[in-house]
């Protein structure tokens, strides 16, 4: 009898702490300022959807979005004005390292919070960072095509390497870290000179139309991007020659490269998380008083056939 | 030769009981003038006190009423309003209240009828404070619409700035990608180019209007926002709809294209930015609407704010001047008090005064003729004195002068008693000469005592003290009653103290008294009676000579009669006893000359005892001779050796 009620109320007691700390976070406002580099790319569009989309979930939560429409000067002006309305957090894309890592390191001495996403600064002077692995990425996209042009060791073919921007670090991760799985293969060859396909579906589809013109035989195409990759099928698809040649893009958007994917135009995507959801969570996290790690890195995913329309399903896109 | 007083007891308490009433008058006068002071400060406190408070009380909540009417229209929230006006409803009330409360009283203070006075500003004031609890309330639905759809509008803006960007990046990059594409064409088709270039450029378009046109109606809807003026309105809504259209007719362009396919969450965008703008512009629940509705609400409350507080402040202004009047009203009542208690207090103080003057007056008559009665007392008494002098004198020269020829009629009746030559023959002479012998005698004793008190009187008496025995005294004063008593059947006991205390006195005089003391005993005592002479030193140091006799007494009133001179000449005594009632009166005398005190106790029919009582200073102790007569009267010497015991002498039987 004793003991039953000393445990009800130790139970009592925890339910009350666990109302206690949860309700006062619901109930206070939030406000958390976004400094987006551009929404040019889909991928782009993509993040602040998924962005907007987590933040609709807490009432209390107020998103204040900026876009720097591509220009490292305005996204400067946005950070100093998101730091001036005294918002509780700040999360920036930026769009180069070098020139916002002063904006970004003075938040951080100034006592808001600052969440670095998907590229990094010059310093770790922010609170976190969140964002994929290029490299890792990269790695796994090389595993995948070593297994489909016949396993470590065995394999055997020619690929089509489409670089994103050239002097970017994800282009030059997505580069090493696949060529780190595939270079040592005796039977792998590389048929063009690395060239820089800026990101672009029209530049994939010249550089592929281009390789294509060699006259050798390609058996995959591997595009730092979704929609560079499309561009070479379509290179390839303008001459009749889509057929034999694999195609691996990067990014895994859904209503882009999955259903591409899906339809069979793409042999794989692999997926470039956006850190708009997960941002809005560390944040909250944070906020609550809750510690957070210094870098989160999101994981990647191989979209291949197999799951290409479940994840359609998912995100309510039509086949 | 004495002068009546001429101012008797009675007509002092006249006097008195004058000055009595006079201040009692006063007292009353006072005492009615405080009350009807009393009665002009409770006039103020019950009349003038609640018709102050009451004016007040108006200005006070009509000025509260004029400052909240403002800010009633200014709240946010729907609770805060009702609050606010059933506060100001509240004061109304209470303004009402008062103002019935003044128009009753029905007051000297207020000339006018308050409660009509303000009527009609009442009725309007409420019904206007109706009026804007109503427009208030409406523009805060109007605005809370407002604040809804202007959320709307900042995620409108952010979208379209994202898609926008998009839209222009896709319609390139797809344009880019198609010129790619015919470029690379081994067998150009002039149609097909023409085709391509067409819905390249169309779609381009479409976009291009999709982007300005959106940022052209998020300028329109901020402006909504930020204007104040109801006019500015239509024009913006006007800008807004022909955006709208124009944003709506490249819409199917641009679903159709390429771009809406490739990129579905552009085109979901582009989609939602559709509805949102069809919400916003909706001419019945959009912004346009919703923000005229704002705006005339805000309008409207100007004007009713601008009404209300006109007629608080009429109402404050009205309710000023009463209170001003009130004011110079209490101010005036005030003065009369003032002038009241003015009043009252001089005529108070001249009362007082004249009260005061009165009563000196007759206490100062009273006073003089105290004085003249007590002049006219000392007169008479002096007077007196001198008769009695002149009496003692007369006395004692007219017994002088009776004293000779008395002593030849007692000498030659003694001759003729004892027939000394030769008998008088007839027995009957012999009997008339005996009468005359002791008539004589008595005669000159009665004239002895007359000459001893008028001496007395007269101050002319001088004790001749000496040293002396009492129990040679007591012994020698019995052989004047002897006889008389052994006559009469008496029996005398001696009872004396041993050893007897000396006693310096006048022996002649002592005698004297204790001869009268024993003359009277056995006079007043019946056959076969008893008197007890004794002579012994008191407890407290006196000497006493007492004779106590069994004879028939006397009551309280015999004892003052008999101390009175001639007392006893009227009284049974005399009637059956001889004497003139001399002796009590004289040796009573002779005592207090000594400076002692007479005792007389007696009761009816149980005998009486006679006490003098000589001072201690005027005894010796037994033995003492004549020395330290000079310190007699210098100081009360207590006698040195008392006796331990009274002994009584053998008792001599005389009889």
């Amino acid at each position: 009898m004793g003991k039953f009620v000393i445990a009800a109320a130790l139970a009592c007691l925890a339910a009350v702490q666990l109302f206690a700390v949860g309700p006062v976070m619901a109930q206070d406002k939030v406000v958390i300022g976004f400094s987006q580099a551009t929404t040019t790319e889909p991928w782009r569009l993509l993040f602040n959807a998924e962005l907007r989309a987590e933040a609709a979930k807490h009432d209390n939560v107020t998103l204040v979005v900026r876009n720097a429409q591509d220009s490292v000067d305005k996204q400067i002006a946005d950070v100093e004005e998101l730091l001036a309305r005294d918002v509780d957090a700040i999360l920036i894309s930026p769009k180069v390292a070098g020139p916002l890592t002063p904006i970004v390191n003075k938040v951080h001495d100034s006592g808001v919070p600052i969440f670095v996403l998907d590229r990094d600064v010059a310093n770790d002077r922010y609170t976190q960072f969140i964002g994929g692995d290029n490299r890792l990425i990269g790695e796994a996209a090389g595993r995948y095509v070593l297994d489909l042009l016949g396993g470590p060791g065995k394999a055997k073919g020619s690929i089509v390497e489409i670089w994103g921007g050239m002097g970017s670090t994800p282009a030059q991760d997505r580069h090493r870290g696949f060529a780190s799985v595939l270079e040592s293969e005796p039977g792998i060859q590389f048929i063009i000179e690395p060239t820089d396909g800026d990101w672009k579906q029209d530049q994939g589809y010249k550089i592929m139309a281009d390789a294509l013109a060699l006259g050798q035989p390609i058996d995959v195409v591997y595009a730092h991007n979704d929609p560079m990759a499309f561009g070479a099928y379509l290179a390839a698809s303008d001459v009749g020659k889509a057929d034999g040649i694999k195609f691996i893009g990067i990014d895994g958007i859904p209503g882009e490269g999955v259903r591409w994917v899906h339809e069979g135009v793409l042999e794989a995507t692999f997926l470039y998380a956006t850190p708009g959801a997960e941002a809005i969570r560390q944040t909250l996290q944070l906020l609550r008083g809750e510690s957070i790690e210094k870098r989160v890195t999101l994981p990647t995913q191989a979209i291949t056939r197999e799951n290409a329309a479940s994840i359609l399903e998912r995100y309510g896109i039509e086949p | 030769m004495t002068r009546t007083p001429s101012v008797s007891a009675g007509s002092l308490q006249k006097a008195f009981g004058l000055i009595g009433v006079l201040v009692l008058g006063l007292g009353c006068f006072a005492l009615f003038e405080i009350d009807a002071l009393g009665d002009g400060v409770d006039q103020t406190i019950d009349q003038a006190f609640p018709e102050v408070v009451s004016a007040l009380r108006i200005v006070e909540n009509s000025a509260q009423v004029a400052a909240s009417i403002p800010a009633v229209s200014l709240y946010e929230d729907p609770e805060q309003v009702t609050a606010a006006v059933s506060d100001i409803t509240w004061r109304l009330t209470t303004m009402r209240e008062a103002l019935t409360k003044l128009s009753d009283e029905s007051s000297a203070l207020t000339a006018q009828q308050p409660q009509s006075l303000f009527a009609d500003e009442q009725v309007q004031l409420q019904s206007r404070l109706e009026n804007l609890e109503q427009a208030t309330l409406v523009r805060i639905g109007a605005a809370e619409r407002v604040e809804n759809l202007a959320a709307q509008v900042d995620a409108l803006a952010g979208l379209v700035a994202d898609t926008g960007e998009a839209l222009s990046f896709g319609t390139a990059s797809l344009a880019r990608l198609r010129l790619q594409r015919i470029a690379r064409e081994v067998d150009l088709d002039r149609a097909r180019l023409s085709e391509t270039l067409t819905a390249a450029i169309e779609s381009t378009e479409a976009a291009q209007t999709l982007k300005s046109e959106g940022h052209v109606m998020v300028g329109q809807l901020f402006a909504v926002l930020q204007t104040r003026d109801l006019q500015s309105l239509p024009p913006l809504e006007n800008g807004f709809q022909r955006a709208q259209s124009a944003f709506e007719r490249a819409l199917p362009v641009f679903f159709a294209g390429d771009l809406a396919i490739r990129n579905p969450i552009l085109s979901q965008n582009v989609h939602d930015i559709a509805r949102d703008w069809a919400v916003l512009g909706d001419p019945e629940t959009g912004l346009f609407a919703a923000r005229a509705a704002e705006l005339r609400a805000i309008n409207r409350l100007e004007t009713l704010v601008q009404e209300n507080q006109a007629a608080a402040e009429a109402i404050a202004t009205k309710a000023d001047a009463i209170v001003n009047e009130l004011d110079v009203a209490v101010v005036a009542l005030g003065e009369k008090l003032k002038q009241d208690r003015r009043t009252a207090f001089i005529i108070i103080v001249l009362l007082s005064t004249g009260v005061l003057v009165i009563g000196f007056f007759i206490a100062w008559k009273s006073i003089a003729l105290l004085k003249n009665r007590e002049i006219a007392l000392a007169e008479a008494a002096t007077d007196a004195s001198a008769a009695n002098q002149a009496k003692s004198l007369f006395l004692a020269s007219v017994s002088h002068e009776l004293r000779t020829p008395l002593n030849a009629i007692i000498g030659f009746s003694e001759v003729m008693k004892h027939e000394t030559f030769g008998p008088l023959g007839n027995k009957t002479y012999s009997e008339y000469s005996d009468d005359i012998y002791r008539s004589g005698h008595h005669l000159l004793s009665l004239i002895n005592d007359i000459l001893d008190i008028s001496r007395i009187e007269a101050g002319k008496m001088e004790l001749q003290n000496a040293l002396c025995h009492p129990g040679e005294l007591v012994h020698s004063v019995i052989r004047f009653v002897n006889e008389r008593a052994q006559d009469d059947g008496i029996t005398i006991e001696i009872a004396l103290q041993s050893p007897a205390a000396q006693l310096y006195v006048d022996e002649r005089r002592v005698k004297q008294i204790l001869v009268n003391f024993l003359s009277n005993a056995v006079k007043f005592t019946e056959r076969g009676g008893s008197i007890t002479i004794a002579a012994k030193q008191e407890p407290d140091g006196r000497f006493c000579f007492s004779v106590k006799d069994t004879g028939i007494g006397m009551s309280k009133a015999e004892i003052a009669k008999a101390l009175e001179m001639f007392g006893q000449a009227d009284s049974r005594l005399e009637r059956k006893f001889e004497g003139i009632g001399l002796g009590l009166p004289l040796t009573k005398r002779l005592i207090e000359q000594h400076g002692g005190d007479f005792v007389l106790r007696s009761e009816p029919g149980k005998g009486t005892v006679a006490k003098a009582l000589f001072p201690a200073d005027r005894v010796r102790p037994p033995g003492k001779t004549d020395q330290g007569v000079q310190s007699i009267s210098a100081k009360s010497e207590q006698p040195t050796g008392r006796p331990k015991h009274t002994v009584h002498d053998a008792a001599r039987r005389l009889a």
